[in-house]
């Protein structure tokens, strides 16, 4: 097996990685030097992330509360998204399911018909993330539920760089090596075309077997060296820089993000423990630079804390993520907008599959293309899901009357008009995105089902009417008797503790 | 809604009496009053022939069909899998079961800690020797025991995944007559003509052998017969496997007696040139040969079968597009993988369950057809590619049984074989119709060993480990002393 990994750049995705092998590879005689420079700046991407994450931590048996602690975390049930279908609009994204089985149909051709000629309540009444986020409530979900009104998951919303420092200390603690330097030339064998080493400013030379390439957006391994190639979807994405922006918190902070629609991209709230993240995504066509920064800074709920930082970005994916014995984890891979928290989601899948997949130093071409292909999947079904959210907007503003028009996968078409007619919900196993999530965004930005599964007809209006209350009822008396957020984040031993506050 | 846009409010099933209920009473079941459902039933003998069904198909559920009411028919019998018999030479012995996932240690799956147990001391032919003491169901089939599958996810009795075999008349007729009376109307007859609409090719009315004619606004055929009166409903989009499997004959016959008290499962006999299946039932056996019509002469086939045998063509394969314009085909209709594994009743009660959640609501059907069309795809390819895995990996060296083993197979099905051999991963797609834990035993027992041990179970002390895999070994050793012989449990 590969005994040399280099892991080529820190942050949030090198440390990660760097966390994982050292986990899963521990009892090996493999070696793990990540390689990084204290002069290149990290992007820090994703603040927010999903409830995989929690599976990933727990894979490194990493305490959650003492996580919290360290990195300023606060609780995320969902994404609260406002403005997205008319202005005034809002809903939430939640990790929970909506409703429970009531009859054959799935539950939201229920809702869809008592909607159409009575007042059914806002779907995310039917859902117990929603409500609790709502009402800024928060518990531990049980662990055997026995009703799905008491299923759902929950996230974190984090300070990246506290969570990229603290897996460094974990890291570094099971044997990584960190070297300081930058990466100046890379040497590869002349027949294969696999990386050999690389050598730092200093002179230094480090060979290794198999190459993460972790440095962020130029790919120095993965493009750069081995010139890959990209597949662009700006015509799919078109946004294409934003500006970041921490401010004072001013009001208790809910447990979830918050995704503001704006004239020519929208704007994110990430509430931490100790500030509040805040950016505004754009496409440089339709606004300038100045008018972004004046959205953002006009708009912050509290005093700003830094200066705004300015990001430029290319929404694709490289053609293969795996190329030869480089492996491209985190934005040298690709990058899809932070609007649903996948960035450090499509890290940790990129690490799980390496692992899955984890080679001997030919890098057998069997594990290469299956990861290629587990990853495209992947980028693929995220890409869908994120295009939804601008197809399926109604607001005037040039940009938005040109992303409902915007040329779209047939995926995503298909998956619409399935929809629109049927009520029909795509449903895979291989993907972040699963119906409770499609769900959301479909109605949540006004798009109701022409029909609905005629079996729901057999049941009786009254008994369905009945249902339907109780359901609501269940979920507010559930919601009711859980602490409020920052009440539980106290009481779970997680209030954040400075950024050395309680490191070993 | 389009006023253009007709409401479906009558729909017609066709087709032979075995492949109509299962569909036909999943429909009546849930239908609201104001759709009618019209069963054209054609109720000519068919072929002798048993079924096997997981007690955890989810349309059995939905029915409210359970073991109590299996037990009340003639026939049932409840067993754990099947067994493959002479696949990997003649006296080679496999059982196939069902079954939960066996639980990793430490995040390492167990064959993936065997497998470096077996090469550590250079004896990789030992990997399936070592990993045999934690396939549970397995055991307990071949040592004739049986019980229901525990709720507790402690319990060792959670990993099964129980069947019912049963006479596919006898789950006929408990399917009919779970449908409540004046849910449906029930027509004996068989499709004659067809009316095309001229204007969107679909079906306008179909005209029986009765003098009757059905209009509908939606029709199922899920025997062929409506598909075989229309031009525009060939096998033109078909994926044939019968390159891949060379079985071209298929003879059915009842056999008289119960095999021995241990072997009350399902044997699937491999001998040179064909195949023979063989379902223990409570009251008989059903015998089903399928063989190479090249291979035996004439009076050597009428040994084989039987004289008193009922003998067909089999044509293995299964059309891409089953749902066009307001006709839907299912079952014999759309596909055919044969009596192995019971493919044909299991591809039958997947697509009944796709077809109820996608019921059509206006003439224009075409997204529900699509999105059928879709998940259909998916279960035929699942099915298939779980179907010609013991093909592709048997070791016989006899026709037409080592030309199979050089053929071909689906690029999805390769993917899994050339992950497991190369490294003991299991590959999944989306839609996985079989446990994960039956396609490693399956690999694993037909003799895929794979080159290389997952460098993530080097990290594991073996020490520490040989006592983990002795307490989950002696569980179930445990667990099967405790379990029921199956005669103790036929009623």
């Amino acid at each position: 097996m590969v005994r040399e990994i280099v892991i080529v750049g820190g942050g949030t995705a090198g440390w990660m990685t760097a966390a994982a092998l050292s986990r899963k590879l521990a009892g090996t005689r493999a070696t793990i030097k990540l390689v990084e420079s204290a002069e290149i700046g990290t992007v820090g991407v994703g603040e927010a992330t999903l409830p995989q994450i929690r599976d990933f931590n727990r894979m490194l048996d990493i305490d959650e509360a003492e996580l919290m602690a360290r990195t300023s975390a606060t609780i995320k049930l969902g994404i609260e998204f406002r403005d997205w279908g008319r202005t005034g609009d809002q809903y939430i994204h939640p990790f929970g399911v909506y409703g429970e089985t009531i009859g054959p149909a799935g539950f939201h051709h229920y809702w869809i018909k008592e909607n159409a000629t009575a007042d059914a309540g806002d779907f995310g009444r039917y859902c117990l993330a929603i409500s609790a986020a709502r009402k800024q409530h928060f518990d531990l979900p049980p662990d055997n539920p026995t009703s799905p009104l008491q299923a759902y998951s929950y996230a974190f919303q984090f300070d990246a760089s506290l969570y990229a420092a603290f897996l460094a200390d974990y890291a570094k603690k099971r044997g990584v090596e960190r070297i300081e330097g930058k990466v100046v030339t890379v040497q590869t064998d002349g027949e294969s075309g696999f990386i050999q080493s690389v050598t730092l400013e200093s002179g230094q030379l480090i060979p290794g077997e198999l190459f993460i390439d972790c440095s962020g957006f130029r790919g120095l391994l993965i493009e750069q060296e081995m010139e890959t190639g990209f597949d662009d979807w700006s015509d799919y994405l078109p946004c294409n820089r934003a500006f970041a922006i921490p401010c004072k918190i001013v009001d208790p902070v809910g447990p979830y993000t918050r995704s503001t629609a704006r004239a020519a991209g929208w704007q994110w709230r990430i509430p931490l423990q100790h500030r509040i993240g805040n950016g505004l995504v754009y496409c440089n066509r339709y606004t300038s630079d100045q008018d972004a920064v004046d959205m953002l800074t006009t708009s912050l709920e509290g005093e700003a804390i830094a200066e705004p930082k300015q990001l430029f970005f290319k929404t694709g994916k490289r053609k293969k993520l795996w190329n030869r014995n480089c492996v491209a984890i985190g934005l040298s891979g690709g990058f899809l907008e932070p609007l649903e928290s996948t960035s450090i989601d499509l890290i940790q899948s990129g690490i799980l599959s390496l692992i899955a997949l984890f080679p001997e130093k030919r890098c057998a071409s069997s594990d290469v293309d299956e990861y290629n292909r587990l990853m495209d999947l992947e980028f693929d079904r995220v890409r869908d899901f994120l295009m939804l959210h601008y197809v399926l907007n109604e607001r005037e503003e040039p940009f938005w009357r040109d992303m409902r028009n915007i040329a779209r996968p047939d995926s995503l078409s298909e998956k619409i008009e399935a929809f629109k007619r049927r009520a029909i919900v795509p449903q895979y196993d291989h993907g972040l995105f699963q119906p409770a999530s499609w769900l959301s965004v479909f109605i949540g930005q006004n798009l109701l089902p022409e029909t609905y599964d005629p079996r729901v007809d057999a049941m009786s209006d009254d008994d369905l009417t009945g249902h339907l209350a109780r359901i609501r009822s269940a979920v507010e008396s559930n919601v009711g008797r859980m602490p409020e957020h920052l009440a539980f984040i106290r009481k779970y031993r997680a209030s954040f503790a400075g950024a050395q506050g309680g490191q070993a | 809604m389009s006023g253009l846009e007709r409401r479906v409010r009558r729909i017609a099933i066709f087709g032979k009496s075995h492949e109509l209920w299962p569909v036909a009473a999943l429909l009546a079941k849930d239908l609201p009053a104001d759709i009618e459902l019209i069963v054209v039933e054609d109720g000519r003998p068919v072929d002798p022939a048993a079924v096997t069904i997981r007690l955890d198909d989810i349309s059995l559920a939905r029915l409210g069909i359970g073991p109590d009411q299996l037990k009340m028919t003639d026939s049932a019998i409840f067993s754990l899998g099947v067994e493959l018999r002479g696949w990997q030479g003649d006296d080679s012995r496999f059982f196939l079961t069902g079954s939960g996932n066996l639980p990793p240690i430490l995040d390492i799956p167990i064959h993936q800690i065997m497998l470096r147990a077996a090469l550590a001391y250079d004896q990789p032919d030992r990997f399936a020797y070592l990993y045999q003491p934690f396939r549970l169901p397995a055991r307990a089939m071949e040592a004739g025991r049986f019980a229901f599958q525990s709720t507790d996810p402690r319990s060792p009795l959670s990993m099964l995944r129980p069947t019912v075999q049963i006479d596919r008349a006898d789950y006929t007729s408990l399917l009919r007559n779970s449908v409540t009376s004046g849910k449906s109307e029930i027509v004996e007859a068989r499709p004659k003509a067809i009316e095309m609409s001229a204007a969107d090719q679909s079906i306008d009315r179909i005209a029986l052998d009765s003098g009757q004619a059905i209009e509908a606004d939606f029709y199922i055929d899920v025997s062929g017969a409506v598909a075989s009166l229309t031009n525009g409903f060939s096998r033109s989009d078909g994926h044939s496997l019968a390159e891949t499997i060379p079985f071209d004959r298929i003879s059915s016959a009842r056999g008289s007696k119960l095999l021995s008290g241990t072997e009350r499962h399902v044997v699937a006999q491999a001998f040179k040139g064909g195949l023979t299946i063989t379902t223990p039932l409570r009251n008989g056996s059903i015998v089903r040969h399928l063989y190479a019509s090249s291979l035996p002469g004439g009076e050597e086939e009428r040994v084989l079968a039987g004289a008193d045998a009922n003998v067909a063509p089999s044509e293995p394969g299964f059309v891409r597009q089953p749902w066009t314009g307001n006709l839907v085909r299912l079952g014999g209709a759309s596909a055919s993988f044969g009596p192995f594994l019971s493919a044909d009743m299991m591809l039958l009660q997947h697509q009944a369950m796709i077809l109820a959640d996608h019921l059509p609501t206006r003439s224009n059907m075409s997204v529900e057809a699509r999105e059928y069309n879709r998940r259909h795809l998916i279960v035929a390819e699942q099915l298939r590619d779980f179907v010609l895995l013991p093909f592709a990996l048997n070791r016989r060296n006899d026709a037409p049984w080592c030309r199979i083993q050089e053929e071909k197979m689906p690029e999805s099905l390769i993917r899994k074989i050339d992950q497991f051999r190369s490294r003991g991963r299991l590959v999944t797609y989306d839609g996985e119709m079989f446990d994960e834990q039956s396609w490693i035993d399956l690999m694993i027992g037909f003799g895929l060993i794979p080159d290389r041990i997952d460098p993530i179970a080097l990290s594991l002390d073996l020490t520490d480990m040989a006592r983990r895999l002795k307490n989950l070994s002696r569980a179930f050793d445990q667990a099967l002393a405790a379990m029921p012989s199956n005669e103790d449990v036929e009623p």
